[in-house]
């Protein structure tokens, strides 16, 4: 078994272990299989990543036939090149810090070793999606990840509100998932292969009608849209925030919600083709980061306000993926990654501190009772908003610059994105406000217990904090490249595989540098009116709400998606018990079993009414039988 | 390794008659132990064939072929071939697991359930291995009297009604079955000059239009009630119900198989015509039965009855697979037969022991995961497989059908006969969503929310232990079913050939000399079958 089978089976290896043996285990032990496991991973994963930095070649292993049949097979292959590399390095770093994070967080839990198994058998399926060399290995991984997320979110199990959320999600992503099985049907009807790289060859060798390619691109976007919670298919994230808290940070933030924008990258040989499609994602994408700052903006609870703002930065990267800047999409990916995470860690930090509280009208003045989650919580969210020099400020900037520049870009799109970046700098800095200044409004008996987390919490948010701070110098867009004579790492790494399509007019630096001062002034503006309306004055923020009215409930009520489809499933319960179960289910029943039954009896009765027990009757019938035979016989001869 | 699988399909039968016999008259209490001995004996020659079986071999290295009526050319023909391969192995493995679930039940202590249980297994390993037509029919209707009796006589309240239901339902829908198995005997008489049911025989004969109707109409009513699918199901809710819990699991895991069974080792191969030009009405009975079983099983309180239309959804598959003559489609459905047979005999297995636990009020069950973790895990396992979660044989059975349906609907459509396949297929796919739905509610109400105190006892090591093959079968199924593949691939090559050969006009019209005398012919049996 090579380094890169051991990838994704040592946390499948902490899931067994975990599973099967983990409430007959010390707690410690528990914890040491369930964050060393994924951290060898994340070794073996650098120790691959090394090798593709220095030689390129992408590393392939055919594990075995999963199954093959006339005209049809598929490997059971994984396959580690730049994009899989990237996403590797996100899922086992972030992920193995999470784990060591959750033996904090966790430490409580009646089920500690249920926890760990279950978020390594996440973390499993992760990377068997991002390994996957080819569209049925993805989806396996893709259909894993997604029940991983539904045991997690409904972790608490005895709460029927968090069981809810967990079937939410997974049903609503199954709706996804169908139709990117119903694109991968098409592409091999086309393509006749799932290979990945089979698959972006012979598209871009020669394409079916354009509308063909247009419909494959629509169905794997909504695939996309059901994991990544794009609209429509997002109402599930915001409920997913039931589950603990670091799950929330790694599945619903760094990594699985992701996995959209990674299978958009993965087929960009289809995508590059087809654009119809190209252009509904990029405009979704756009729509879902403006709906999703505008929900931001009127939520009270700070995990909501976070996932959210998750929406609407994936929002950015399918807006990068639509314009054909994948690599730009990825390496906000990667950005946001760091500091998404961090900013989740940060606020289940507050929550743990406040003994579960996540309503932030009951917080306020926490900046000087944990100073250090604050810190980093604020370095992360200056990151979030796009602040130079912070991570997130290169890749946003890059997505709004690619919106503007691109081929396919339009100012509208760029000023979406710019008033989208206004309107998270507010969000953001509005939930800082109201979490960690103003008056405190925790109760008095959890006030005294305010404490910052374990070590094991707390050396995990720094080390976030600290890459939301510099991961951005990887890729710096191409002004400052230029201005200061250095290349930009990232880009060059991805490029073998996305290329530096999309990129836009490299030479019209003077626009750039205007447009980014543009980016940085709203961000800067959007955090001076937060300060002005949570901390210096906060009537106006109620006076602003008034204002706002109508347009204020539409959002806090995320635009009524939720009592729309709570009618479609209502209709399917109609249907299901008030018509089939009421009325065509004795229906069928009367016609295919009481009605020939009925028959029957009828004619036994008629029948039994010849046997009259009349000896004269029955010799009647036999003369009769006899006239009858005999006539046959005569007309017959 | 021919020699010695040959001696255990040899041995299998008489090994069943030596048991039946000791389990009936023995009087000590060991008939228990005897009845599982014996069953464990059948999974380990079942197995072995399985293991050995390598799909390329011809058919005549595992049977056994005894002249019975040598002059109607009945013949004792048993043979493992690639249709039959799973369901020997899904049989072999139901039964043990099944007594050894039920093992402390009330029923299981009588010699006669044992012995019911027996016979069941002996008709079920008899149709699905009959190499002739006749004796494929005796074994066929054999496998109704055990059934019924275990119905009647260890059903619930309503047992009488839903025994005669299904008695008679399938009963009746096997009488045209017989017709059409005396009128291909008639066939083979006219056309090689002596009697045979054989179905190497019966597969070569010439058949007309009239007849191949006459047959496939025949043959698709048994099926279609005995799988069961859209609109015959009516018997299904009932029986599933009533019947003792080890009774469903065998009836839902094994019975109705032999309606998927029947469709391929019958309605194709001998009505290739006809079976061709109905499959679109086929497909569409087969999306209506997914979606129908699918949306009623949204709103089910009882869990039986959840599980009886998840049943009849699940069911609706095999049929899209079989009617899409296409390779992948194929051997999704033998898949789905196998897969289907496993997680839905585990489902009822599992609430038969809730039900042996607590008793009627197994129905108000909730928050398991809390107080019963093993048997919850094993449940969820179960569930997540009827989901058709990926590395799940649920997951390797649908996506093969679906994938295949859908190729054989997109070259139906560029082939510009119609969309009909196609609209089908993509409407099935929503069976996925459908089946998420109703199966993930089911588990919130059992597994999940606050315990009720009932103090339930968890999953004993006898019956975690009775649990393991299905699991271990299910994973192999998702995770690598490609070995497994390869044992069918044989027989699923001759079968599409066998439809797809036929799918140009009358073939009859290649020697015209016949036809007129043919023609006649057909027309002739065809009154005459329809008289009978």
């Amino acid at each position: 078994m090579n380094q890169l089978t051991l990838i994704p089976i040592l946390p499948l290896i902490g899931f067994l272990v975990n599973g099967l043996l983990g409430s007959r285990l010390p707690r410690w032990l528990v914890s040491v299989v369930a964050c060393g496991l994924p951290a060898l991973s994340f070794a073996l994963t650098l120790s691959l990543f090394m090798g593709i930095a220095s030689n390129g070649t992408p590393v392939i292993e055919n594990l075995f036939t999963w199954g093959s049949t006339t005209g049809f097979q598929v490997d059971a292959a994984l396959y580690f090149d730049q994009m899989a590399a990237v996403m590797c390095l996100v899922v086992t770093g972030v992920g193995t810090l999470i784990h060591i994070y959750s033996v904090g967080y966790m430490s409580h839990d009646r089920s500690f070793s249920r926890y760990f198994a279950y978020l390594n058998l996440f973390l499993f399926f992760m990377l068997m999606l991002v390994l996957g060399k080819n569209i049925l290995m993805l989806f396996a991984g893709w259909e894993g990840v997604g029940i991983a997320s539904y045991l997690l979110i409904g972790f608490w199990f005895e709460d029927p509100d968090k069981t809810a959320a967990g079937l939410k999600a997974f049903v609503v992503n199954r709706v996804g998932d169908t139709a990117f099985i119903i694109a991968a049907f098409l592409i091999f009807h086309f393509a006749g292969t799932l290979d990945f790289q089979g698959i972006n060859a012979f598209f871009s060798a020669s394409q079916p009608s354009l509308l063909m390619m247009n419909v494959i691109g629509i169905l794997l976007l909504i695939g996309a849209c059901g994991k990544s919670a794009q609209i429509p298919l997002h109402v599930w994230l915001p409920d997913a925030m039931a589950g603990p808290t670091p799950v929330s940070a790694l599945i619903h933030a760094a990594t699985m919600v992701t996995a959209g924008v990674y299978l958009l990258s993965r087929l960009s040989g289809v995508f590059l083709h087809a654009p119809g499609a190209m252009a509904v994602v990029a405009w979704g994408g756009a729509l879902t980061a403006f709906l999703g700052a505008t929900m931001g903006l009127t939520q009270y609870n700070l995990k909501k306000v976070l996932a959210y703002s998750t929406m609407s930065q994936i929002g950015f990267m399918f807006m990068a993926c639509g314009l054909g800047a994948f690599q730009v999409a990825f390496f906000h990916l990667y950005t946001h990654a760091f500091f998404k995470a961090c900013l989740f860690l940060g606020a289940g930090a507050v929550i743990h501190a406040l003994h579960g509280e996540e309503d932030m009208r009951n917080m306020g003045a926490l900046a000087k009772k944990i100073p250090f989650s604050f810190a980093t919580f604020l370095l992360a969210s200056l990151a979030l908003c796009g602040v130079p020099p912070f991570a997130g400020f290169f890749s946003k900037d890059e997505i709004l610059w690619s919106a503007w520049s691109s081929p396919n870009g339009s100012p509208v799109l760029w000023l979406v994105g710019t008033v989208t970046s206004f309107m998270t700098a507010f969000y953001m800095f509005r939930a800082i406000f109201l979490t960690f200044f103003g008056p405190c409004n925790v109760p008095e008996k959890v006030k005294k217990g305010i404490h910052e987390g374990p070590p094991s919490m707390s050396i995990v948010l720094g080390v976030l904090a600290f890459f939301s701070l510099v991961a951005g110098f990887v890729g710096l867009p191409g002004f400052w490249r230029e201005l200061l004579g250095v290349s930009a790492p990232f880009y060059d790494f991805l490029a073998p595989v996305l290329g530096h399509a999309g990129e836009g007019a490299a030479a019209d630096h003077h626009a750039e540098f205007i447009l980014m001062v543009i980016a940085v002034l709203a961000a800067l503006s959007g955090i001076f009116l937060a300060w002005l309306f949570y901390s210096r004055n906060r009537d106006w923020a109620v006076k602003a709400k008034e204002i706002a009215g109508h347009a204020h409930g539409l959002a806090s009520r995320g635009y009524y998606f939720d009592p729309l489809y709570g009618r479609l499933v209502a209709a399917f319960d109609w249907v299901s018990e008030s018509l089939l179960a009421r009325r065509v289910e004795p229906a069928i029943n009367n016609a295919i079993i009481e009605k020939p039954a009925d028959g029957v009896s009828r004619t036994a009765s008629i029948f039994s009414r010849l046997q009259t027990g009349n000896v004269q009757g029955y010799v009647l019938y036999v003369l009769v039988g006899l006239a009858l035979i005999l006539w046959w016989g005569v007309a017959h001869v | 390794m021919s020699d010695s699988a040959t001696v255990r399909v040899q041995r299998t039968m008489p090994g069943f008659g030596a048991l039946l016999w000791s389990s009936v008259f023995k009087s000590s209490g060991l008939h228990r132990i005897g009845a599982m001995l014996l069953m464990l004996s059948i999974l380990a020659l079942s197995a072995g064939i399985f293991l050995n079986f390598d799909g390329t071999a011809g058919p005549s290295l595992m049977e056994i072929n005894i002249p019975w009526i040598d002059s109607l050319g009945i013949n004792f023909h048993l043979a493992v071939d690639g249709l039959n391969v799973y369901l020997l192995l899904l049989t072999a493995i139901l039964f043990p697991v099944v007594l050894a679930c039920s093992w402390s039940a009330a029923p299981s202590r009588s010699r006669i359930f044992l012995a019911l249980m027996l016979l069941l297994e002996l008709g079920l390993i008899g149709t699905f291995l009959s190499q002739n037509l006749m004796l494929f029919f005796i074994f066929w209707e054999a496998v109704l009297i055990p059934m019924f009796i275990m119905i009647l006589v260890y059903g619930g309240e309503r047992a009488r009604e839903a025994a005669m239901t299904f008695f008679l339902y399938t009963l009746a829908g096997s009488v045209l079955l017989l017709a059409a198995v005396i009128l291909l005997g008639v066939e083979s008489l006219h056309q090689t000059g002596q009697w045979s049911f054989e179905f190497s025989t019966l597969y070569g004969l010439q058949l007309g239009w009239g007849t191949q109707l006459f047959v496939f109409i025949a043959v698709v009513l048994a099926c279609a009630i005995k799988c069961p699918i859209f609109p015959f199901h009516s018997w299904l809710p009932l029986a599933y119900c009533e019947a003792p819990f080890a009774g469903t699991a065998l009836m839902a895991g094994a019975l109705s198989k032999m309606g998927a069974f029947g469709l391929l080792k019958l309605a194709l191969p001998l009505a290739p015509q006809v079976s061709a030009v109905m499959a679109p009405a086929m497909v569409l009975l087969a999306v209506v039965s997914i979606l129908y079983g699918a949306v009623l099983a949204l709103r089910q309180d009882d869990f039986k009855r959840l599980v009886a239309y998840s049943s009849l959804s699940h069911m609706g598959y095999i049929v899209l697979g079989i009617f899409s003559f296409q390779q992948t489609a194929l051997h999704g459905s033998l898949f789905q037969m196998l897969s289907h047979g496993l997680s839905v005999a585990g489902l009822f297995l599992m609430l038969g022991l809730l039900e042996q636990r607590v008793g009627a009020s197994y129905r108000n069950l909730t928050a398991l995961a809390g107080q019963a973790p093993r048997l919850a895990v094993v449940l969820m396992l179960f569930i997540l497989t009827s989901v058709a979660l990926p590395l799940t044989s649920g997951f390797t059975s649908e996506f093969l059908i679906l994938f295949g349906a859908f190729q054989h609907g997109m070259a139906t459509w560029q082939a510009g006969s119609g969309t009909l396949p196609l609209i089908a297929t993509v409407i099935a796919c929503s069976g996925m969503v459908l089946g998420a739905g109703y199966m993930l509610r089911f588990a919130r109400v059992i597994l999940f929310g606050k315990g009720s105190g009932l103090g339930i006892h968890d999953l004993k090591p006898r019956e975690a232990v009775a649990f393991l093959p299905l699991l271990l079968l299910i994973v192999w199924v998702g995770v690598w079913p490609a070995p497994i593949m390869a044992k069918a691939q044989a027989a699923v090559t001759q079968l599409t050939a066998q439809v797809t050969d036929f799918k140009h006009p009358i073939p009859l019209l290649a020697s015209p000399l016949k036809v007129e005398e043919k023609v006649e012919e057909n027309v002739m049996n065809n009154g005459g079958a329809n008289g009978r």
